[in-house]
């Protein structure tokens, strides 16, 4: 009995690495009888994280218009810890139900909450191939820009599951000449209770408190822009007052094991300087142009630094954050637009796909360190030569002492002779 | 006074610029090598053929030659001699240039590998020739500086070639040919009259080699002292130690040079251009720096440690550009001055262990076993980068490096325990070959 323990211990050491470990439960349209729910269209997906000594709520929906990822980071009290989220008045169109969509229960105390608000999608005809958004101005090339909060989306329930979030866009709405349908916008939401890396390129390091988001565009009409480029406008809340600042901090490495080709992470944090009690979202400087990712089809990302959303705090307000914040021109939010492609790689219209990954997460966020078989390697392949070297250096300094030993004796035995 | 005439080749009986004529043998082949790299985009489009297509001509070259320079080099020692190798071989490297050109007059894809083999064949062989016509006439003297001089001409016929092929097709596609293609053939041809020079440089080199052996009155050799295929198991360790040492360089610094473009522009974010500058810095200090440091090891001999030190150095490269973001200008630098060292050290130390008779075939394993592990280190090197990253690439080349680090140390050591001939400083050597060569004379006066 105890070997079998010992057994089963030893075989979950090496399945979950070192992390801590949560429990979630997702519930999809909450306050609707069933799942499928045409009230609270597109949907909105409610995950509890539980874990020690606090618990992770997460929303995320595109009710409304902007795809949103709300995260809440509350207490863990001994009664009633769901929030009671009623996804029919996220969605109505009266604002005062709106405000009271979301209720926490008695017991429940808010310690940080933050989250992730897709704006909107610039694109722009890149015709001197500089692949930077801002090297044109409104009357140098051919923009088009949409806005979220016009777009539609299918119905949440439809592909998701209970780790895996997806939202698929209908129709980027009556604006535009319809350039997006079906599938042309996928975000997908990774959801984990455990720590360990993501299978997938870039291979970014997840634990029990974040969220992996794919932000993927595919076969888009351009129109006449042939040479098409995108820039996705992102805003990121924390519940802090507007007069603390954020900041995008990008730190360099000499590995890129996971992801190669790649040496910097950049990590956009709500609190700098206090990390580990504030949220972030992390990536790598690079995106994909084919969907089977591989270093030959990865360009670069890049962002054009932060901004006040002053432009975009009507988006924050026709989203789901305006069930949760009482008033969202009082909470810390800043936003940038993350650009997509390098000089020379032929642009969107090349391959019509671009795919990119973001992490989404509480705490301070995760760091690549360098593996051990690196270091393995290194000091076998230094240490080998040393040590032949040492030996072989003693073999060389003894075989001469020998040697002239020897003569010595001859010199003697001939003196004697004489 | 006798013993002096035995030493000086150079004297009235040959000029003393042979030693350029010697380095021009294999100028228009290393011209004509990298043609395909010079006009890539122009070939990808006149002849509309994929990327894969374009780097066959590539591997067309070098996957033959893994084994065919060793027969090169057996037929240089055993059937043709140094003299009708070099002009056959030249001869080959001509008639590979043109087919490759008429192949892309016509349009005509399968040619132009027909040609790159054929080209290839001739290049690595002649090679095997200009290494074993350096030994024949600069052993104990100049010899490694020779050998610098020889990497020197081979990095300026590339980068020639890099420079002016470009412009010499905007020249000819503005005379108006109906295809692009005929532009093309048209100017690879141009490149064949490298080739013709070089062919020249071997007659010329042929006339007096054979006036030389008249005038110092050099024996034939017999049919017993001539190599047998089978002498090759009999090559003593310290050859094959010293064959681990230039595979294990080489794969290092060449397939790095490869992929390091992306390199420099991913980690320390160099646009294009200047990442194209750092990368062929290897090559351009080498062009200058390997002439001086073969005159330098001339002068103070003890080749072995030279070796060593090249290639610590060249793990310190790979260690700075691993580990740490110092501009890679300073560890490219280092790179090239160590590929210096190394490339005029190594290859003088074969002539000091294998016999004069069997030299071509010695050389012809190196260079044999060098293109075999460049062709095999360049898949596995994309592969490794592919997969794991740069870091994890340059590792490897780390522990290659290592390898040929342990076989520099045995070799020194398995050569001490002998006596140490091959790390003698240039004036122990001197001696040495100054008692040979009276031992030779007693001999034929005995005889």
């Amino acid at each position: 009995m105890l070997f079998k323990s010992f057994i089963a211990i030893f075989c979950f050491s090496f399945v979950h690495s070192d992390g801590p470990v949560r429990s979630m439960t997702t519930f999809f349209n909450p306050g609707c009888e069933s799942q499928k729910c045409e009230e609270c269209s597109p949907g909105l997906a409610y995950i509890v994280s539980k874990g020690d000594n606090d618990i992770l709520h997460y929303i995320i929906s595109a009710i409304g218009g902007p795809p949103s990822a709300l995260v809440i980071k509350t207490n863990k009290p001994k009664g009633k810890f769901q929030l009671q989220i009623d996804c029919k008045k996220i969605a109505s169109k009266n604002e005062t139900e709106r405000r009271e969509a979301i209720i926490k229960p008695d017991g429940v105390k808010e310690l940080y909450s933050f989250g992730v608000v897709f704006t909107r999608l610039f694109q722009y005809n890149d015709t001197a191939d500089k692949a930077d958004i801002n090297y044109y101005n409104i009357n140098s090339t051919a923009w088009r820009v949409y806005d979220f909060d016009k777009f539609e989306w299918q119905d949440l329930t439809m592909w998701s599951s209970n780790d895996f979030i997806v939202m698929k866009v209908k129709t980027s709405g009556e604006v535009m000449e319809r350039a997006f349908y079906n599938e042309s916008l996928l975000l997908q939401f990774h959801l984990f209770d455990h720590s360990d890396r993501s299978t997938e390129l870039p291979h970014l390091q997840y634990d029990a408190e974040s969220t992996q988001i794919d932000f993927t565009l595919q076969d888009i009409d351009t129109g006449n822009s042939s040479s098409a480029r995108w820039g996705l406008e992102a805003v990121l809340i924390g519940q802090d007052s507007t007069d603390k600042p954020m900041s995008i901090v990008t730190k360099k490495s000499v590995d890129d094991e996971y992801t190669p080709g790649v040496f910097q992470v950049s990590n956009w944090l709500t609190r700098p300087g206090n990390e580990d009690n504030g949220g972030y979202l992390q990536w790598k400087p690079v995106c994909y142009l084919k969907s089977a990712r591989a270093r030959s089809v990865a360009t670069k990302v890049d962002t054009t630094g932060l901004v006040y959303t002053e432009y975009v705090d009507d988006f924050l307000n026709n989203s789901i954050l305006y069930s949760y914040f009482s008033d969202i021109q009082m909470v810390s939010r800043y936003a940038t637009n993350f650009t997509f492609g390098l000089e020379k790689d032929g642009g969107f219209t090349k391959t019509n796909y671009t795919s990119w990954t973001a992490q989404l997460g509480y705490g301070a966020p995760p760091m690549d360190k360098v593996s051990s078989l690196v270091v393995g390697v290194i000091s076998a392949g230094l240490g080998i030569p040393v040590i032949i070297i040492m030996f072989g250096g003693l073999f060389v300094v003894i075989k001469k002492k020998t040697a002239r030993g020897e003569y010595a004796d001859l010199d003697k035995d001939q003196s004697t002779i004489q | 006074m006798m013993k002096k005439k035995f030493w000086r080749i150079n004297d009235k009986s040959t000029p003393s610029n042979l030693i350029l004529v010697m380095c021009f043998l294999s100028f228009g082949s290393y011209f004509c090598y990298d043609n395909p790299a010079a006009l890539q985009d122009t070939m990808i489009k006149a002849l509309d053929i994929s990327e894969s297509t374009f780097m066959g001509f590539y591997s067309w070259y070098s996957w033959p030659n893994v084994i065919l320079c060793f027969f090169g080099g057996f037929l240089i020692d055993r059937v043709f001699g140094v003299r009708m190798g070099a002009i056959i071989f030249s001869l080959f490297v001509t008639a590979g240039q043109v087919l490759f050109a008429a192949g892309a007059l016509v349009n005509h894809v399968w040619l132009m590998n027909v040609g790159r083999f054929v080209f290839g064949i001739g290049g690595e062989s002649l090679c095997v020739a200009q290494n074993t016509y350096a030994v024949k006439w600069f052993q104990g003297k100049e010899l490694n500086m020779v050998f610098g001089l020889q990497l020197s001409f081979s990095r300026v016929g590339s980068t020639v070639n890099m420079n002016i092929m470009q412009p010499i097709y905007q020249l000819i596609s503005g005379m108006g040919f109906k295809h692009e293609y005929t532009s093309l053939g048209v100017v690879l041809m141009i490149g064949a009259i490298m080739c013709i020079f070089s062919l020249i440089c071997a007659l010329v080199l042929s006339f007096f080699d054979k006036r030389a052996d008249r005038i110092l009155k050099r024996a034939n050799v017999t049919s017993d002292e001539a190599i047998r295929i089978t002498d090759v198991k009999y090559f003593p360790l310290t050859f094959w130690l010293l064959c681990i040492i230039c595979v294990g360089y080489y794969v290092a610094v060449f397939p790095f040079i490869g992929l390091g473009l992306v390199f420099f522009e991913m980690k320390w974010g160099f646009d294009p251009s200047l990442a194209n500058n750092v990368n062929s810095l290897v090559y351009i200090i080498s062009a200058v720096a390997s002439p001086v440091f073969g005159f330098l090891i001339d002068r103070t001999g003890k080749n072995i440690f030279w070796v060593i030190l090249g290639t610590v150095c060249t793990i310190g490269c790979h260690a700075l550009l691993a580990f740490t973001f110092l501009n890679p200008y300073v560890a490219m630098s280092c790179m090239g001055l160590a590929y210096s060292i190394l490339a005029s050290a190594l290859w003088p130390i074969t002539a000091q262990i294998v016999k004069s008779t069997q030299l071509g075939t010695a050389y012809g394993i190196m260079q044999a076993i060098q293109n075999l592990g460049l062709a095999v280190i360049a898949i596995v090197a994309g592969a490794i980068v592919d997969s794991k990253g740069y870091l994890i690439l340059e590792v490897f080349f780390l522990a290659c490096l290592c390898v040929a680090l342990i076989a520099a140390v045995l070799l020194y050591l398995v050569d001490a325990s002998k006596g140490g001939k091959l790390n003698l400083s240039a004036k122990e050597r001197r001696k040495l070959a100054a008692l040979n060569s009276e031992q030779g004379e007693e001999k034929k006066l005995l005889d």
